[in-house]
C-alpha cells in the first residue's frame, strides 16, 4: 500500500511541481546547491521506482503502450542515476600542449583541474601532440581544427585524431580538443649563470601574453598578428634600456645586456581536456531507453493523429 | 544575394501582416471572403520565407541554424508549415489562424530585429547531433505555437462566444482541447529529442553532457512544465479552460528559454546563437 501511494500519479504530480520550483529557482538565481537538486532527484527516483514496481506486472499484457510507459519511466530513472554517478565521479584536467610535446594523465601535469569528490590522481597514460591542423575562413573564423595525437599506455601505442566534435576514448578517459589554440614560441636564454629554455603559450583569444624572463626577472610580452605568419612581436623591459621590442622569427636573437634571448622555434599549441566520468554511459543508456519508451507509448496516439482528417 | 534575401523577407512581412489583418477582420465581421484571402495568403507567405531561407542557404553554403537571425527565420518556417499541416485536412480549425498568425508575425518581427550578418560553418557546427538538436527545437516551438493558438481559442469560445457572434466560428472547445493535448504530447517528445541530442553534442564538444547552462535549465523547465501538463491530464482529468490557461502560460515559459535567456544571460548558447 505504501509502495502504491509513493508510486501514485498524485505523488508524481506533487514531486514534479516540487522539482519544477527547484529548477525554476535555479534558472532565476543560479544558486541552487547540488544537495537540493540531488534531494529532488531522489524523491523523483523513489516515485519512479515504486511506479515501476506497481506497473511492471501490466507489461505482461503485452500492450505496447504499457511497455512504453514502463520503459520511458525506467529510462528517466536511469538518467537520474547516471546524473548522480556523474556528479560524484566527474573530473577534468585542462592542459596546453605544443606540437611535438606530450603530457601524462596525472593531476600535476594539468594547468587546470576540477574534481568535486574523490582524489583521482590520473592513469599515467601519455598523450603526445604530433601535429595540429588549423585552417581559417577569409574573415578569420576557424574552418578546420584537428590535432593528431599519440597515446601511449604501458607497452601499447596508438595514433588518433582529435576533432572539435570528435573526442577520443581511451581506458574510460574522454580526450577532447578544447577551443583554445595559438602560437608557442620556444626561447633559449643565455646568461652568465647558464642556459634556460622553454615555451611561451600565446592565446588565440587575447593574442598577447605577459611573462617574466627567468634568471633575469625582466617583464616581457609576446604577441602575434596572424597565426600563419610564424613570427612573434617580443617586448622586454630591460633595466637601463627600457622596453626593447622586436618582431622575431626562428633563429633571431634579442640582446638584453645581461643575457641573450634566442627564439629557437615557433610551434602551434592546442588545449586538451581529459575527462573521467563514470556516469556518462549510464545516462546515455537512460536516454536510449527513455526515447524508445516514449515512442512506444505514443505510437498509436500519433498514428491516429496523422490519419487524414482525424483529431 | 543579400538584396534578394532582404526583398523576400520584406515581402514576407507584408504578406504575413496582411494575412493577420484579413484573418482578424474576416473573423470579427464574419466576412468569409476576407477570411479566406487571409488564409490563402499563408501559402505565399510560406513560399517567401522558403525563398529567403533558400537564397541564404545557397549563398552561405549552410543551413539556417547558426546565427539567431537564421534560427528565428527557420522557426517561422516550421511554425507556419506545422500550422498548415494541422489545419490542412481538418475542417473547422481555420479560425485558430487568428491567433497563430500574430504569434508568427511577432517571430518575423524578432527576425527583422536580429542582426543578419553571416557566419561561416565553424568545426563546432559540423555535427549531426547539432542538426537534430536544432530541428527538434524548431518542431517543439512549432507545435507549441499551434497548441497555444488552440488554447486561446478555447478560452475565447468559452467566455466570449455568447457576447460576440463572430466567436462562434471558433473550433469547438472539446475538439481544440483534444488537439492541444496531442500537440503537447508531440512537443514533449520533440523537446526530449532536442535535449538528448543537445546533450550528446555537448559531450562531443566539451566532454560534458550537462552543464547547468541557463538555456539548458530553461529547456528542462519547459520540459517539466509540459510533462506536468500530461500528468495532470491523466491524474486529474485536467482539460478545458484550466488546461488552456496552463498551456498559454507554459508557452510563455518556453518563450523564455527560446528567446529571452540567450539575450539576457551569459550562456554558452549565445556564443552559438549570436555567432560570436
Amino acid at each position: 500500500m505504501v509502495v502504491g501511494f509513493i508510486g501514485s500519479k498524485k505523488v508524481a504530480v506533487f514531486i514534479l511541481v516540487l522539482v519544477l520550483v527547484i529548477v525554476v529557482y535555479e534558472g532565476v538565481t543560479q544558486q541552487v546547491t547540488a544537495k537540493i537538486l540531488i534531494a529532488g532527484a531522489f524523491l523523483l527516483a523513489a516515485n519512479l521506482v515504486c511506479c515501476m514496481y506497481v506497473n511492471a506486472g501490466r507489461v505482461a499484457k503485452r500492450s505496447l503502450r504499457q511497455t512504453g510507459f514502463v520503459t520511458f519511466h525506467t529510462g528517466l530513472l536511469v538518467i537520474l542515476l547516471g546524473g548522480v554517478v556523474s556528479y560524484y565521479t566527474y573530473s577534468v584536467g585542462y592542459v596546453e600542449v605544443a606540437e611535438g610535446n606530450s603530457f601524462s594523465d596525472e593531476r600535476s601535469s594539468y594547468n587546470g583541474w576540477k574534481q568535486r569528490f574523490g582524489s583521482r590522481k590520473g592513469t599515467g597514460v601519455q598523450i603526445g601532440v604530433k601535429k595540429i591542423h588549423l585552417n581559417f575562413w577569409e574573415n578569420g573564423q576557424i574552418k578546420e581544427y584537428t590535432s593528431q595525437v599519440v597515446i601511449r599506455d604501458g607497452g601499447m601505442e596508438r595514433e588518433a585524431v582529435l576533432e572539435v566534435n570528435g573526442s577520443v576514448r581511451h581506458r574510460g578517459l574522454l580526450i577532447n580538443l578544447a577551443r583554445y589554440f595559438g602560437l608557442a614560441p620556444h626561447f633559449a636564454l643565455e646568461t652568465a649563470q647558464g642556459e634556460k629554455e622553454g615555451y611561451i603559450y600565446i592565446s588565440d583569444t587575447g593574442k598577447t601574453n605577459t611573462f617574466t624572463i627567468p634568471a633575469l626577472g625582466y617583464e616581457a610580452t609576446a604577441a602575434y598578428r596572424n597565426i600563419t605568419d610564424r613570427a612573434v612581436a617580443v617586448s622586454v623591459c630591460a633595466p637601463g634600456k627600457g622596453w626593447v621590442s622586436r618582431t622575431m622569427v626562428a633563429g633571431d636573437v634579442l640582446d638584453l645586456g645581461k643575457g641573450r634571448l634566442k627564439l629557437t622555434g615557433i610551434s602551434l599549441w592546442n588545449g586538451i581536456t581529459v575527462v573521467k566520468d563514470s556516469g556518462k554511459e549510464i545516462t546515455f543508456a537512460g536516454f536510449a531507453l527513455f526515447l524508445a519508451g516514449l515512442l512506444m507509448y505514443y505510437l498509436r496516439f500519433f498514428q491516429e493523429a496523422l490519419r487524414s482528417g482525424r483529431d | 544575394m543579400a538584396e534578394i534575401e532582404k526583398l523576400l523577407l520584406f515581402a514576407s512581412i507584408i504578406t504575413c501582416g496582411v494575412s493577420c489583418v484579413f484573418h482578424i477582420i474576416g473573423w470579427i465581421f464574419s466576412k468569409d471572403t476576407v477570411f479566406s484571402i487571409g488564409k490563402g495568403l499563408i501559402w505565399p507567405f510560406l513560399g517567401l520565407v522558403t525563398g529567403a531561407i533558400a537564397v541564404r542557404w545557397h549563398h552561405l553554403g549552410h543551413g539556417p541554424y547558426i546565427t539567431l537571425y537564421e534560427v528565428l527565420l527557420s522557426n517561422v518556417w516550421v511554425a507556419t508549415a506545422l500550422y498548415l499541416a494541422v489545419t490542412f485536412k481538418r475542417k473547422g480549425l481555420e479560425a485558430i489562424g487568428v491567433f497563430a498568425m500574430p504569434i508568427i508575425l511577432l517571430t518575423v518581427g524578432a527576425v527583422v530585429m536580429s542582426p543578419s550578418h553571416s557566419s561561416n560553418l565553424t568545426p563546432a557546427y559540423k555535427s549531426v547531433w547539432l542538426i537534430l538538436h536544432i530541428c527538434f527545437a524548431k518542431l517543439t516551438y512549432g507545435s507549441l505555437v499551434v497548441a497555444t493558438a488552440l488554447s486561446i481559442s478555447i478560452l475565447l469560445k468559452r467566455y466570449a462566444a455568447e457576447k460576440h457572434r463572430f466567436m462562434m466560428r471558433l473550433t469547438e472547445p472539446e475538439r481544440a482541447d483534444r488537439l492541444c493535448h496531442k500537440l503537447i504530447a508531440a512537443s514533449l517528445m520533440f523537446a526530449s529529442i532536442m535535449i538528448v541530442s543537445g546533450s550528446i553534442w555537448a559531450n562531443q564538444l566539451w566532454g560534458k553532457y550537462w552543464g547547468w547552462d541557463p538555456v539548458e535549465v530553461w529547456s528542462l523547465i519547459t520540459w517539466i512544465v509540459y510533462g506536468l501538463y500530461l500528468h495532470l491530464r491523466i491524474t486529474y482529468r485536467f482539460k478545458g479552460v484550466p488546461a488552456a490557461v496552463y498551456c498559454i502560460n507554459s508557452f510563455l515559459v518556453s518563450a523564455v528559454s527560446f528567446f529571452i535567456m540567450p539575450y539576457v544571460l551569459n550562456t554558452v548558447h549565445n556564443s552559438f546563437m549570436f555567432a560570436k
